[in-house]
């Protein structure tokens, strides 16, 4: 039974306390959603690096409350709500079922591995909304362990494609939907146990969002929600107006798609900023590609909200509001709006560079707030079957590498950046649940790029492959074209994947390539790269590069090479020889004037 | 938690059967020629059934090369009637009845149900793309039996067009595996299953067409078997079939007595597996023959292959009933009688028996190569009825987005080539045989649904293993790829190993795929791989195998030979070189030069192969 909250009330009449009320409410129960979901998870990736995220939804799908871990689902959930709404209409929506989809065309998945699991609330009898919660899944079936093919041509690569259907009808669990799903994976407990768990989070958030109903008045929450929307809209239109009116453009390039490993996918973006209003063009971004960089309309969408949010107010609630500011065009068969069925497993990569080049745009339009470019996004999945239980597993991680400088401040080093909030799993886990050794992981010296503001460092982990036969896929990005510095500021150190590093058969694998072969004792290094710099390297206050290179973040070599900063060793610590400092970035700067 | 783990044992319940099962009581209340009428009407149904099946198919593969067959199986999961199209289903029928029934209980099966299973571990499929429809049997108000059908689908993802990868190391690489589910409910439709097939398929309205049309002729199968219990009343046609099965059980048990005890071996090979190209993939098989039993104890068979070469026990188990019949009576009832009198020995983990989640997609070459060694082991109990090998089979794949860049296409051919020379025959050419009875899809129809042109089609002269008995010949057939960005896939054996002659006869020709023949790019593919990419104006020769020869050569028939000179199925210079005749050309017609020939057959040796 839909209940079109139009008719509800008149959104002023909610008082500004109650308001405020119920956006933290909203904020809580997706925040206790998101809590269940990791604490559940079966998997590592959902119980160590947190791929998930969690929404509460109007009946038409829009976003009433998100949490923030992946702005990307922002425009996931939406979609994936209009998936459901398209199979099925309100009549056949009951208290107790769950729908669920992957699919990236029909629903609004970025890739098929993340799986949407939707619950529609009811209070009074009466259908008020959903609660959804979107997490990746360990293995569904396809070429490659983890689903993920970097030369995937097609959907029909990219394992098992689940349409938006209906997974538990009135509290009763179907006998076929889950059995379907496990049937087509290599992890069939994994996913099952964290779809149910999916299901569990739900469920808590249509019981904490009723109660809160029974606390306020359904109308009452109902008519909140417009005027939140309202407020979020007008927040973020306020700020735009503020900005000049002008046109600003801004351009980057992944490494490959995977498959034409010498051909960089151009993203180009140009904004027109009118009054309170912003246009997202992406004409002139590349065609749709053969391999699995492509993204679909949804998530570019997303990418420009969070831009906007990261831009006018990182606090800003995330709802519906910020979806109605963002306009886009994004031309029919690029690679920012393919044609089904074209591969889109490697979104996330282009997703970094896309949100990139909408930084550089915007950052014409609002000069106060500038970021480097960071390390974008990449991961690995290690699969095989394990030789003691015979059982097959998949090891999925998801890693950053150096955040870009900023104005004011360094980059962080070994985190993710802008849209991916993924945590690197912890060694013990990794070492305990696979057939893994992790032999290093520390940060790479200097290969934050150098500015006044510095770029953050990117890390290096080494795997040594225990089983006797592992197949070994990675879905990366800036192997081959590094993150911008701004400013002056130098760019960051790319990344690098090399097997059996130090040794004769030491060779270094493209940024994306899949199912490669490993055997045991094999080892396997992956390089992330560093965030780009921000200003002149030469402009950095020297005391800040010596307690660079006291925590070894930067050369005493570098130092002096880029930074034109002298340190010397005194009783054990390493001061900063001012006198040649002084003369040498004297000379040099002086040098470049006269160049 | 109803999800199986990936690590459980595989139901491999003939493991190690080595006592035979009890044959249930019947009762015997039909007369004699009741049950042969009853018998009559069976086939009768699964002959109309089949027919429906293949008018209405939506795809090539049904609608022309008739990749189905169709059954009816009684409540205990038993064939009581199938067509002979594809004798492997024998075994695949049962194992998905027995895969259904694990999961939907008797209580749950509803009239108007209908249930989809292609998954080969989980039910009996020989491979995902076979997708059984069963529906359950209702006579008034009470279940007596499914109705069931199994066709090969067009494509059901998975790594390439067709689903059908030659180098897939895991059933995960062949597309999308549905256990046991629900189609329909008690006659109405689950929206969801079509949704999720559609989804996972590259040509989603073919799919789902051909799914459509096996539900529609199992309804016509439940339709005419409520009309034969009307006639003859439920009890009779129960003890009837349950007669049949007795009657095939006695007829193969009474021959089986006749031959003489022992223990007989049998040794073929697969070309490889696909990924191990180097390395032959062996079937072994020892028959045990005691009294009236026989045991087939496969378990020195190759391990099981990394590449898609394996195949389940219940196919393995209808190999053996293929050949029973086919050594004992062509024309005997198709029905479970026949499952009583195989027994089988299999070890875990072999080629013939595989862990879950081997690969299993090219099945075909390998359960042609156990039929080869079971009649190679076989041939000392019937020597009146040899056959030396033939081409083996083989499938093409091509698949792409069609011209209009909205939909995607599959052209899925199933080949054979030259069957063996038997006792007294030489063997047919391009056709199918043994397990397989698929046939090759007509030229006009493959350029008229595809971007493909077909440019050579012909038999290859020489093929046929020479042989008193000549084996069949090969064919050739070329293709012009007509667009861009193609993708090819093939699964085929017999390119490395040729077909073996028998009792002196030479080995048939091996096959071939060569990619723009002639040309510089010239390429010569292996006998199986997955998604070979080709361009617009690319050529794509197959040459299928010929049969091998039986008997030796120079024992063949100055005429015979000559009529194949003739027919353009010898050449003149192999027919003096292999077997020994002379023949020349006088006008336009080609003479026997019948003293020469004596000649050369007194004074040269026939060469050795």
């Amino acid at each position: 039974m839909a209940t079109p909250e139009s008719s509800v009330a008149n959104p002023a009449s909610v008082d500004p306390i109650t308001l405020q009320v119920i956006q933290a409410r909203l904020a809580g129960i997706v925040q206790e959603m998101q809590n269940s979901l990791f604490r559940t998870g079966f998997s590592t990736i959902i119980r160590e690096s947190q791929d998930a995220s969690c929404a509460i939804l109007t009946c038409n799908g829009e976003v009433a409350a998100q949490h923030v871990v992946l702005p990307l689902h922002m425009g996931a959930f939406p979609a994936c709500a209009r998936g459901v709404l398209r199979n099925y209409p309100p009549e056949e929506i009951h208290e107790g079922d769950a729908f669920i989809t992957n699919h990236p065309y029909l629903g609004g998945s970025p890739h098929a591995p993340d799986m949407c699991v939707m619950t529609p609330i009811f209070f009074d009898g009466a259908w008020v909304g959903f609660s959804a919660t979107m997490a990746h899944k360990s293995d569904i079936g396809g070429p490659v362990p983890g689903s993920c093919w970097s030369q995937a041509r097609e959907v029909y690569q990219e394992g098992l494609q689940v349409p938006p259907v209906k997974y538990i009808d009135r509290f009763k669990t179907g006998k076929d939907i889950e059995e379907i799903i496990g049937a087509n994976s290599r992890t069939p407990e994994l996913v099952v146990g964290d779809i149910r768990g999916q299901v569990g989070a739900a469920r808590l958030g249509e019981r904490r969002f009723a109660e809160m109903m029974a606390k306020y008045g359904r109308d009452v929450v109902l008519a909140s929600y417009d005027r939140l929307f309202q407020l979020t809209e007008e927040r973020v239109r306020n700020e735009i107006t503020g900005w000049p009116d002008k046109s600003a453009e801004g351009e980057r390039f992944l490494d490959s798609d995977g498959i034409d490993l010498d051909k960089p996918v151009r993203i180009r973006v140009r904004i027109d900023k009118k009054g309170a209003r912003l246009l997202f063009d992406f004409t002139g971004s590349a065609d749709q590609t053969r391999g699995p960089a492509n993204i679909r309309p949804s998530v570019v969408r997303a990418a420009c909200s969070y831009c906007l949010t990261a831009l006018t107010d990182p606090a800003l609630p995330t709802n519906h509001g910020l979806a109605r500011v963002v306009e886009v065009h994004c031309p029919e068969g690029s690679v920012l709006n393919p044609h089904f069925p074209a591969p889109v497993n490697t979104y996330n990569p282009t997703v970094h560079a896309l949100v990139e080049a909408l930084f550089e745009a915007l950052s014409q339009l609002t000069p106060v707030k500038k970021i480097a470019d960071g390390c974008a996004s990449r991961s690995i999945i290690i699969g095989g079957r394990n030789d003691k239980t015979g059982r097959s597993y998949v090891q999925y991680e998801i890693f950053g590498g150096g955040s870009g400088a900023r104005t004011g401040k360094d980059g962080v080093s070994g985190t993710n950046v802008n849209q991916s909030n993924a945590r690197i799993a912890p060694i013990e886990i990794i070492e305990s649940e696979f057939s893994t050794r992790l032999r290093r992981f520390e940060l790479v010296q200097d290969s934050g790029g150098a500015g006044r503001f510095r770029g953050g460092l990117g890390f290096v982990r080494e795997y040594e492959f225990l089983n006797p036969e592992t197949r070994f896929s990675l879905r990366s990005t800036k192997h081959v074209v590094a993150p911008k510095g701004v400013e002056g500021g130098g760019n960051g150190r790319t990344g690098k994947g090399i097997l059996n590093p130090e040794s004769r058969e030491a060779r270094e694998i493209p940024s994306r390539c899949s199912d490669i072969a490993v055997r045991a004792a094999d080892v396997f290094r992956l390089e992330t790269p560093g965030g780009g710099g921000l200003g002149e390297p030469l402009e950095r206050d020297a005391e800040a590069v010596v307690r660079d290179v006291k925590n070894g973040y930067v050369s005493p070599e570098y130092a002096l090479e880029v930074y034109g900063v002298t340190v010397q060793e005194t009783g054990g610590t390493v001061v900063l020889d001012e006198a040649r400092t002084a003369a040498v970035r004297n000379e040099r700067g002086q040098a470049a004037q006269s160049s | 938690m109803t999800t199986k783990t990936d690590s459980r044992p595989s139901p491999s319940v003939e493991r190690d059967d080595t006592t035979p099962p009890n044959p249930a009581p019947h009762p015997r209340t039909a007369d004699p020629i009741t049950v042969q009428v009853i018998r009559a009407a069976l086939d009768g149904i699964v002959q109309e059934m089949q027919t429906s099946l293949f008018r209405t198919g939506f795809s090539t593969i049904i609608r022309e090369s008739h990749d189905a067959s169709c059954a009816i199986l009684n409540t205990r999961a038993e064939v009581i009637a199938q067509h002979v199209v594809l004798p492997l289903h024998m075994g695949a029928f049962p194992a998905c009845t027995e895969g259904l029934l694990e999961r939907f209980p008797p209580d749950e099966l509803r009239e108007g149900d209908a249930y989809i299973v292609n998954h080969p571990y989980r039910g009996g499929s020989p491979h995902a793309p076979d997708m059984g429809v069963l529906t359950p049997v209702f006579y008034q108000g009470e279940w007596v039996g499914f109705c069931a059908s199994m066709a090969h689908k067009s494509d059901i993802g998975g790594t390439v067009p067709g689903s059908g990868s030659g180098t897939a190391r895991e059933i995960f690489q062949e597309g999308l595996h549905l256990p046991a589910v629900k189609f329909m409910d008690a006659g109405r439709p689950v929206p969801e299953l079509a949704w999720f097939i559609h989804a996972n398929s590259r040509t989603p309205e073919v799919v789902v067409g051909d799914i459509r049309g096996q539900v529609g002729a199992n309804r016509l199968g439940e339709r005419r078997l409520a009309e034969l219990l009307d006639k003859y009343g439920k009890d009779t046609v129960v003890a009837s079939t349950g007669e049949l099965a007795g009657h095939a059980e006695r007829r193969l048990r009474q021959v089986i007595a006749s031959w003489p005890d022992g223990r007989y071996q049998g040794e073929a090979c697969v070309d490889n597996d696909g990924i191990d190209l180097d390395k032959p993939v062996r079937i072994r098989v020892t028959v045990e023959k005691t009294g009236d039993r026989i045991l087939f104890d496969f378990s020195e068979c190759s391990p099981q292959t990394t590449g898609p070469a394996n195949i389940r026990p219940p196919l393995v188990r209808a190999c053996c009933y293929y050949c029973l019949i086919a050594l004992i009576d062509p024309f005997l009832p198709i029905n479970q009688g026949l499952a009583r009198v195989v027994e089988t020995r299999f070890r875990q983990g072999t080629v013939v028996c595989p862990d879950y989640p081997a690969a299993v997609n090219a099945y075909m070459p390998t359960a042609l190569v156990v039929a080869e060694a079971v009649l190679q082991a076989m041939s000392p109990l019937v020597p009146d009825k040899t056959i030396a090998e033939g081409s083996g089979s083989g499938a093409i794949a091509l698949g792409g987005r069609a011209r209009d860049g909205k939909r995607s296409y599959v052209q899925y051919e199933i080949f054979a080539g030259g069957v063996g020379g038997r006792n007294g025959k030489d063997g047919a050419s391009a056709t199918s045989f043994h397990l397989s009875n698929g046939k090759i899809a007509p030229v006009e129809i493959i350029e008229s649904e595809f971007p493909t042109r077909v440019e050579r089609f012909e038999l290859l002269r020489d093929s046929g293993g020479t042989g008193r008995h000549r084996g069949g010949l090969g064919f050739v057939r070329e293709y012009r790829i007509l667009q861009d960005e193609v993708r090819f896939s093939m699964r085929t054996d017999k390119h490395a190993l040729a077909p073996q002659g028998i009792d002196g006869g030479h080995p048939g020709g091996t096959g071939g795929c060569v990619i723009n023949p002639g040309e510089e790019d010239e390429r010569r593919m292996p006998s199986r791989f997955g998604d070979q990419r080709l361009n617009i104006g690319v050529v794509l020769r197959v040459e299928r195998p010929g049969g091998g020869g039986a008997g030796a050569a120079f024992e063949r028939s100055p005429e015979a030979v000559l009529d194949d000179v003739r027919q353009g199925y010898v050449s003149v210079e192999r027919a003096r070189s292999d077997y020994g005749v002379v023949v020349r050309l006088e006008g336009v017609e080609v003479i026997l030069d019948p003293d020469a020939t004596h000649n050369l057959r007194i004074v040269v040796d026939e060469p050795k192969s």
